[in-house]
């Protein structure tokens, strides 16, 4: 009896362990590797002017357009903000607004704009309230007719009454203080309005249909008025001045002249909308067909990544994009799904990667170091094993490639070398003359959300030239601040390359900006940074920025950590009508689903 | 010497555990020459061209996402496990003696006041509040032996405390403080070593239960920093992301954790069973029939009346 209970243990331990050898055998990474989509007939690889790989596969649903059914959205939180002063594009989800001008879809010809920046100038702009608009320099004016036959939404407290200039005079004069009853501009949490539109001095409204902003003598050119125009202010009325404290914090008085009406709201869970059927709009691709499509869209508040990822894999929500797109490792989970065929993915450039190096630290004063550090890390390794990435390698320095202001190719080889190029003996050999022959060991500190692996990958690279680099994760947003911006601090911490716009770049880089984590205090860039922001025509504008991106990439104040990180947004191939764009106020009303 | 051949002849499975603890400690100790990938100033060497391979012969446990051998991980990882393992288990062992003793020997208002606290400390969830602490320290090796061994220390007092005021009602205890020894004199000589079988029973006991903690805070983000190999971790960052691809990632750390802890309680069971064979455990220790012997053969071989 006991020899027969020692075989049925010893039989159910060696089961075990067989199981344990065959699962570790590599089997698994057969199966994995079946589920991960490879390439098709399907699938329409695109690459646009920032050498971003657009991969998608064209789904059943985006054949025809078709009305009814639900959108299906996640956000990972809400503002709880429903005056029409709140920044709007921090807003998307408040749908029931809209702006004179909103960024151009361009939903049928995602290579017309890549979208995956936030690079916008005018001319890419496209009406929304606006029908036309004109500038008249000389006159300093800037003279915008707007769209006929606009309604607010059938609601409180408006009620469907018709747009007029009034309402857009209302909407800027209240922000800045200059008109319509204000005298100072309203205080709303999170915007400086008065700053961004300081080029307006006065707004006239000549009839009900046309809007006159007069602009400040030294803002009366193009990059005046292209700065007027990007700024999405959402357009209310008057009538929001007679509600109560109590009434402007009500969902229940959420209304614009936008494509869906708040229906529901709880606080920090979801938002329900459902279609505005006197919406004026129709969509540009098919003239016949009035937006918009779907009869109701859901928005729900999914905080947690794994969350957000098993509700996309159930079909509980559409897509999964914006400001939290996959990770590759969240991407490799998606790819081994059951479902792995049913979504379709769009590879975005997110801009580099990057660690601040405190230009008031040791170490990285002497620009040997930084080049030294840059020339160790082997960023084609990671662009193509790593991120398993195709094509070129992207390099950046202070602009996204895919803004204007960026132009690697004058950088001049020896610069774009010194980002490209992974030579850990010349990097020995820089280290050495700089009195650093051992190395040196830094502290860097990352936020939790970041992709650890890739800093654990960096201390590996930089480990072989003899310099240590810690990493530690925030335990809040206070220690990240802590260690970034305060100079007596010796820890470094994460700091992006390949910026967007130039309002981030005086942020984050010039002397005596709020966010500078380098310290570099120097006056040259200073004052290419603010040529660029005071031109008057956006070729000089350019002009400075692209001089400010050079000399930028020529100083190495930032360690890039292999080009460009390069994160995935992932669409449900219900979704028709929609290539991935992420101003989701205009696109929502254009996506079709199928039933 | 004696402990080790009572514990290899009367506790072969106590024995076994022993013997795994001290390959785990060898391995934490001589990690960097038994690795066969060595770390390079500390950091683990990634070689991500080969990532995700399964195993071969350069690599036997295969590799992880960043091309790093698992098996050097692994290795590595037993540091981490080791030194957490045994500093958690001391601090915990010296916080819960402080408190105990110190509450059971001065009592009056001090016992009172600092059994309410250890009261009030030991409602909140363990969980909670390991994840609240290290929310505030962030996240590391020191803060994670902060985290874990306070709030263990306080929680474990209570049983040191119990065990101290039996030994406080002593003869030698009443005379000792007659002839006027202070407080911490009779502390140190009387009760500590009174209750010392305890204290290591309880040494013994929690290693197990601190290896796991340290794994689940690891799993859940809140454990080492990126870059320290932990099995933990190695699970979390590594094993839930390829866990289809890479079965060996979620695997052998899995493997790793449940032998140490497997080890670490059956050793601590054994010590337990030597030091005090009145909670002496086992298969059939309590059964009815084994009682029945018992009893039977104190009186004499009668049986008794069922």
């Amino acid at each position: 009896m006991k020899m027969n209970k020692i075989r049925v243990i010893a039989i159910v331990l060696i089961t075990c362990l067989l199981f344990t050898f065959a699962a570790c055998s590599g089997g698994g990474a057969a199966d994995g590797d079946a589920k991960t989509k490879a390439p098709t007939e399907e699938q329409e690889v695109a690459k646009d002017a920032a050498g971003t790989d657009h991969t998608k596969v064209v789904s059943a649903a985006s054949a025809e357009p078709t009305y009814g059914g639900t959108l299906n959205v996640w956000k990972q939180e809400f503002q709880n903000d429903f005056d029409p002063g709140a920044d709007t594009r921090a807003n998307q989800e408040t749908l029931w607004y809209e702006s004179l001008w909103a960024m151009d879809w361009g939903l049928n010809d995602s290579e017309k704009y890549p979208f995956t920046s936030e690079y916008i100038t005018g001319d890419i702009m496209m009406g929304q309230l606006a029908e036309s608009w004109e500038a008249d320099y000389d006159k300093r004016t800037f003279t915008v007719k707007l769209r006929e036959g606009v309604n607010f939404q059938d609601k409180e407290p408006y009620n469907g009454r018709p747009l007029v200039a009034a309402d857009v005079k209302w909407s800027y004069d209240r922000l800045l203080g200059i008109g319509s009853g204000y005298t100072e501009p309203v205080q709303l949490m999170g915007t400086n309005w008065p700053e961004q539109l300081q080029m307006i001095e006065s707004i006239d409204t000549p009839d009900d249909a046309t809007v006159v902003f007069n602009l400040r003598q030294e803002n009366s050119n193009e990059t005046g008025v292209n700065d007027l125009m990007i700024q999405e202010i959402m357009i209310a009325g008057h009538e929001w001045d007679e509600l109560t404290d109590e009434q402007k914090k009500d969902w229940h008085y959420a209304a614009g002249t936008g494509p869906f009406i708040l229906d529901e709201y709880v606080l920090d869970n979801h938002m329900h909308f459902v279609k505005n059927e006197n919406y004026y709009g129709y969509d540009e691709r098919y003239p016949d067909n009035k937006l918009p499509y779907v009869d109701e869209v859901n928005l729900t508040v999914i905080a947690e990544s794994s969350n957000r990822l098993t509700q996309f894999v159930s079909g509980e929500i559409d897509f999964m994009s914006g400001t939290n797109p996959l990770n590759s490792s969240e991407r490799a989970q998606l790819d081994a799904s059951v479902n792995a065929d049913k979504y379709w993915y769009l590879n975005k450039n997110t801009g580099a990667i990057a660690i601040g190096l405190k230009q008031n630290n040791e170490p990285f004063k002497d620009i040997r170091v930084r080049q030294a550090l840059q020339m160790a890390i082997n960023s084609a390794e990671i662009h193509s094993d790593y991120y398993k990435l195709s094509g070129d390698m992207n390099v950046m320095g202070l602009f996204n490639t895919s803004t204007d202001y960026s132009d690697v190719a004058n950088w001049g080889q020896d610069v774009y070398d010194s980002y490209a190029v992974f030579d850990p003996d010349a990097a020995k050999k820089l280290l050495a003359d700089a009195g650093y022959p051992d190395g040196f060991e830094f502290t860097t500190v990352i936020f939790g959300a970041l992709d650890q692996n890739l800093f654990t990958l960096a201390a590996s690279y930089l480990a072989q030239i003899g310099v240590k680099m810690n990493i530690e994760v925030a335990a809040n947003p206070m220690e990240m601040e802590q260690a970034g911006f305060s100079k007596d601090d010796p820890r470094t911490i994460f700091k992006n390359a390949g910026f967007t716009t130039l309002i981030r770049v005086q942020l984050g880089y010039i002397t005596g900006a709020t966010m500078d984590a380098v310290f570099a205090n120097d006056p040259k860039f200073d004052e290419l940074v603010k040529n660029a922001m005071t031109a008057n025509t956006m070729a000089d504008r350019i002009k400075y920025a692209k001089d400010a991106d050079k000399y930028f990439a020529e100083q190495h104040w930032i360690l890039q950590l292999g080009g460009s990180e390069q994160m995935t947004d992932v669409f449900s191939a219900r979704l028709g009508g929609y290539n991935g764009e992420q101003w989701y106020r205009i696109v929502y009303p254009r996506i079709w689903v199928a039933q | 010497m004696n402990f080790l051949k009572t514990l290899f002849k009367k506790k072969p499975i106590g024995g076994a555990g022993l013997v795994i603890l001290v390959f785990f400690v060898i391995l934490a100790i001589a990690s960097d020459w038994i690795a066969p990938y060595p770390m390079v100033n500390g950091v683990m060497q990634s070689d991500v061209i080969n990532s995700l391979s399964p195993s071969t012969p350069e690599h036997l446990f295969g590799t992880d996402s960043l091309g790093r051998d698992v098996l050097s991980y692994m290795i590595y990882g037993a540091r981490t496990s080791v030194i957490l393992g045994i500093t958690c288990t001391v601090l915990t062992t010296i916080v819960s003696v402080v408190i105990g003793v110190s509450s059971a020997v001065i009592g009056g208002k001090f016992d009172l006041i600092l059994q309410r606290f250890v009261d009030g400390w030991t409602c909140i969830p363990g969980i909670l509040l390991l994840l609240i602490i290290m929310g505030m320290l962030g996240n590391g090796i020191l803060q994670l032996i902060f985290a874990i061994s306070i709030p263990m220390g306080i929680a474990g007092s209570r049983m040191i405390r119990s065990a101290a005021i039996s030994v406080k009602d002593s003869g030698y205890m009443k005379m000792s403080s007659i002839l006027g020894a202070p407080s911490w004199w009779k502390m140190i000589k009387h009760v500590v070593p009174n209750i010392m079988p305890l204290i290591l029973m309880g040494l013994a006991g929690s290693l197990g239960g601190i290896i796991l903690m340290e794994a689940s805070m690891n799993f859940l983000g809140y454990g080492v920093e990126p870059g320290t190999p932990s099995w933990g971790y190695l699970i979390t960052d590594q094993g839930r992301s390829y866990m289809y691809q890479a079965p060996w990632l979620a695997v052998y750390p899995g493997i790793a954790i449940s032998l140490m802890v497997f080890a670490s309680a059956m050793f601590g069971d054994a010590v337990r069973d030597i030091l005090d064979p009145r909670l002496k455990g086992g298969v059939g220790s309590y059964s009815s029939e084994k009682i029945e012997k018992q009893v039977a053969r104190m009186l004499g071989g009668r049986a008794l009346i069922k």
